[in-house]
């Protein structure tokens, strides 16, 4: 970056923070589940090395960039550390956080009270403490299984103004599209948030694919796009996406060419079985285009970025694709090594401007290298 | 031109120093006596190469049967694990991206690069 003309903002649409310690996170967790709960928690993450992050094989470094890990605590949790090598280093303007802590529990109380905290706790101290700069915004995590539970997060974070998004797992016990779960897409979009999705299962046994468990880390790594698959037909079939046209589905960290033969598929069956969903009044692949976004990483590398490109012409990609690092983790895609990767013409659109329409960022552009405003006043 | 990385006492077995030098700095190691010289800078996503584990690598002929091999021979890269030989810069998988190496010596108790 020469000078203020030659700047081009990023908005990072994944990056994981962490807290130091289990007892740093369940310090957050509300009154209500202290006790029985609490005491389940405390002894789960004790078991689980930490951070209650269940490891399985392989991930190289724990699943962390080998330079990200700071002096004490896990990769994510040094404030100072992430502002050198995400915001100096990497150059990127805005980060969306997405905590981690919420691994796909068996128990969904559990899981509940785990979002609870994690909200509570990004609260205080990334949207807190740690964002003087005012360029971190974070995630509302819920349970849907809960879904009490889930419209309590979503109202009591929704005016704080530092949540951008509400997060839900993949992993949950039925399709998005379900009725069950439709309340808190209403809620969401009542309140003018996205919902975002995001892998949540460690690799290992609680990988599931549709025949059984993988093998090997590598096998389940290309594969996380099995968890969106099933919710993006689920939402556009069942009306979800058409009884909410302004609800706006984000999914993180499954690159973007997949999407392309899946609207395909969706729009040249539909003209067979459109009687069974008469509610749908455009084609299937309309409501994708128009309602879900993707995060680039991990950005699909073929041979000839030429093909890349063919595919994001296809789906009409212009205003779903979001660029992301997913900044700490192994895999990071590094922004100077990434955006040069998309067509000249969209590379503004998906380094921040998508960004910054979906989430409401105010004061980016390519003319001025100024920080944002904070993100809660005083 | 060359660069004076270090005393050679200051680099012992096992050891590495990443030191200025090229356009994107010497990583400078020392594997069991022997000394190398690598560009701190991966061929793949441009990541500051050396200052990834050294450690070995594997090979097999037939599904589920592993070798360890190379062991402290080949240098990871620290972002995306990139496995490259120290000695040579080559990387293990194909086709082939390598990291520049340099030649490196030891001149009046001093190791140096020539870069």
């Amino acid at each position: 970056m020469t000078d203020a003309t030659d700047y081009l903002p990023i908005v990072d649409c994944d990056v994981h923070p962490a807290p130091r310690s289990a007892a740093e996170l369940l310090d957050y967790l509300p009154d209500r589940y202290q006790g029985k709960v609490g005491d389940m928690l405390r002894s789960w993450f004790r078991m689980n090395r930490g951070t209650g992050v269940l490891t399985g094989f392989g991930a190289l470094a724990t699943g962390m960039r080998r330079d990200a890990m700071p002096k004490t605590g896990p990769g994510g949790s040094d404030p100072s550390l992430m502002e050198e090598q995400l915001l100096v280093q990497a150059g990127v303007t805005c980060a969306i956080l997405i905590p981690l802590t919420v691994t796909g529990m068996a128990n969904p109380e559990h899981e509940a009270a785990l979002c609870a905290a994690t909200n509570a706790w990004l609260a205080d101290n990334w949207l807190g403490k740690y964002n003087g700069h005012g360029r971190y915004r974070g995630s509302i995590m819920v349970c849907p299984d809960v879904p009490e539970a889930a419209l309590e997060e979503i109202e009591r974070w929704s005016k704080h103004g530092g949540f951008v998004q509400v997060m839900v797992p993949p992993t949950v016990r039925g399709s998005y599209g379900l009725p069950q779960y439709f309340p808190i897409f209403e809620a969401a979009v009542r309140h003018g948030l996205p919902v975002a999705t995001h892998i949540n299962r460690t690799p290992g046994i609680a990988m599931l694919s549709p025949v059984g468990f993988t093998s090997y880390y590598f096998e389940f790594h290309p594969q996380y796009t099995l968890y969106y698959y099933p919710h993006v037909a689920s939402l556009v079939m069942s009306g979800v996406m058409a009884r909410l046209p302004d609800l706006r589905f984000v999914l993180v960290e499954g690159g973007v060419s997949w999407l392309a033969p899946f609207m395909w598929r969706l729009d040249h069956y539909w003209r067979q079985f459109g009687s069974e969903v008469p509610w749908l009044d455009r084609p299937p692949s309309e409501y994708v285009r128009n309602q879900v976004l993707v995060t680039t990483q991990p950005l699909e590398r073929p041979n000839r970025t030429r093909r890349l490109h063919e595919y994001l012409n296809w789906m009409g990609s212009e205003r779903m694709v979001m660029f992301s690092t997913d900044y700490p983790h192994w895999d990071y895609d590094h922004p100077e090594a990434t955006l040069r990767r998309f067509p000249e013409e969209v590379r503004t659109r998906f380094a921040y401007q998508n960004a910054a329409e979906l989430y409401g960022l105010a004061g980016l552009s390519s003319s001025s290298a100024r920080p944002l405003r904070p993100a809660v006043a005083g | 031109m060359a660069v004076r990385a270090c005393r050679i006492e200051e680099l012992p077995p096992g050891s590495r120093k990443i030191v200025p030098g090229g356009r994107f700095g010497i990583g400078v190691f020392n594997s069991g006596g022997a000394l190398y010289a690598l560009a701190n800078r991966c061929p793949h996503d441009g990541a500051p190469v050396c200052l990834g584990p050294i450690t070995g690598t594997t090979e097999s002929e037939r599904s589920y049967d592993a070798k360890w091999v190379k062991d402290g021979q080949i240098l990871r890269c620290p972002w995306h694990g990139w496995e490259f030989e120290l000695a040579t810069g080559k990387s293990v998988a194909s086709p082939p991206k390598n990291i520049r190496t340099y030649p490196v010596r030891v001149e009046n108790g001093w190791v140096i690069v020539d870069d």
